[in-house]
């Protein structure tokens, strides 16, 4: 019974931060199997990651932090050709197609080109997060992280002229 | 085209998501990891099955011929499951604080990297002290119970014999690395890369 409580605890969490989960599957995978693959092990290691989630920090920079985890270094990029999910399980998984905007397309494609580091970068900061906030999560100093993000938008800048 | 400009878009874009269900989520979140770690786990899982089946072979042969107990290579298998034991536990524990996600993601790198690579020199550790070892007791143990059977070795040069031993020590300290960087050396120099454009 407590199990199922927490279960649904978690589930009712992650619900509130789904869409942020999909875009950071959106920006570090490149076939829609890859994004459900990620997305899958998201939820594992944030369901394993659970327990030691106290309330310090706000659970949407927490799952960040999970997320951004499994997405740069927790998972293999060799994977099995077999399906890991059941054909089911995925069907009834919401639609996260790429977007309509043709801008927002190109700059898909462009921040797809950027290391895992520069992706998290660019993404939280799409996100409007705080310099303090991609501190917590990404553990580069704020003094560093205006430094790259200002190479990152440079970077950006080229791919998307190319 | 400036990332600032496109802010607003990429925060609107949220909006066309339909959302999966809580259900989905609890039953996704309950699905087996395909990690790295949990790979790791799995590779390490299949080769500690090898130790309860020798020690079921050393007290099987120690019951069937006592006098086996006194023989040297009794003690050198005793102390190959004894070694092949120290590394699946020192395994188990670096691969528990490889495990956690929820750390900065630079800290987090920086912590795989260090585990993955204590986990080679258990692995290297673990194979030269079997070398070792075997050569000792070779040396040591001439014309001790099963080192009887190996009368013809004795027979050749000691330096031959020393040379080979060396040439052993070496070969397995190259096949322990390439063996480990054939399954992770991918996943770690990712790590690696990930962690240079970090610093």
């Amino acid at each position: 019974m407590a199990d199922q409580q927490r279960k649904e605890a978690f589930a009712e969490q992650i619900a509130g931060n789904e869409a942020l989960i999909w875009k950071i599957c959106h920006l570090y995978g490149n076939t829609p199997e890859d994004r459900q693959d990620l997305f899958q092990e998201i939820m594992v290691q944030t369901w394993q990651s659970f327990d030691q989630f106290r309330g310090e920090a706000k659970f949407s920079t927490w799952v960040y932090q999970v997320a951004l985890n499994t997405a740069i270094s927790g998972i293999r990029k060799k994977r099995r050709s077999i399906t890991i999910m059941p054909q089911e399980v995925m069907s009834d998984m919401a639609d996260h197609s790429p977007p309509d905007d043709e801008q927002l397309q190109m700059l898909h494609k462009a921040i797809r080109q950027l290391n895992g580091i520069e992706k998290a970068l660019t993404l939280l900061y799409l996100e409007d997060r705080s310099y303090r906030e991609m501190e917590a999560i990404l553990g580069i100093s704020e003094a560093t992280l205006r430094v790259k993000m200002n190479r990152v938008k440079e970077k950006l800048r080229k791919l998307t002229k190319a | 085209m400036e990332l600032d400009d496109l802010k607003a878009t990429w925060k609107n874009s949220t909006s066309n998501h339909t959302s999966t269900s809580k259900n989905k989520i609890m039953e996704l979140s309950q699905q087996k990891s395909y990690g790295p770690v949990a790979a790791l786990k799995t590779a390490l899982g299949k080769q500690v099955m090898i130790i309860p089946f020798l020690i079921v072979v050393l007290i099987v042969q120690a019951l069937r011929k006592p006098d086996l107990q006194a023989d040297p290579f009794f003690g050198l298998f005793a102390g190959i499951i004894v070694l092949a034991s120290a590394f699946f536990v020192s395994a188990y524990f670096i691969l528990g604080n490889m495990s956690r996600s929820d750390a900065p993601v630079a800290d987090r790198l920086k912590s795989q990297v260090r585990s993955l690579g204590q986990l080679l020199w258990c692995y290297r550790l673990v194979s030269l002290a079997g070398v070792v070892m075997l050569a000792v007791f070779l040396e040591v143990f001439k014309g001790v119970g099963t080192a009887r059977l190996m009368e013809p070795w004795y027979e050749i040069d000691s330096w031959l014999r020393w040379g080979t031993y060396a040439v052993l020590l070496i070969i397995v300290f190259i096949l322990s690395r390439s063996r480990f960087h054939k399954d992770f050396g991918k996943h770690l120099d990712e790590i690696r890369q990930n962690l240079s454009a970090i610093e």
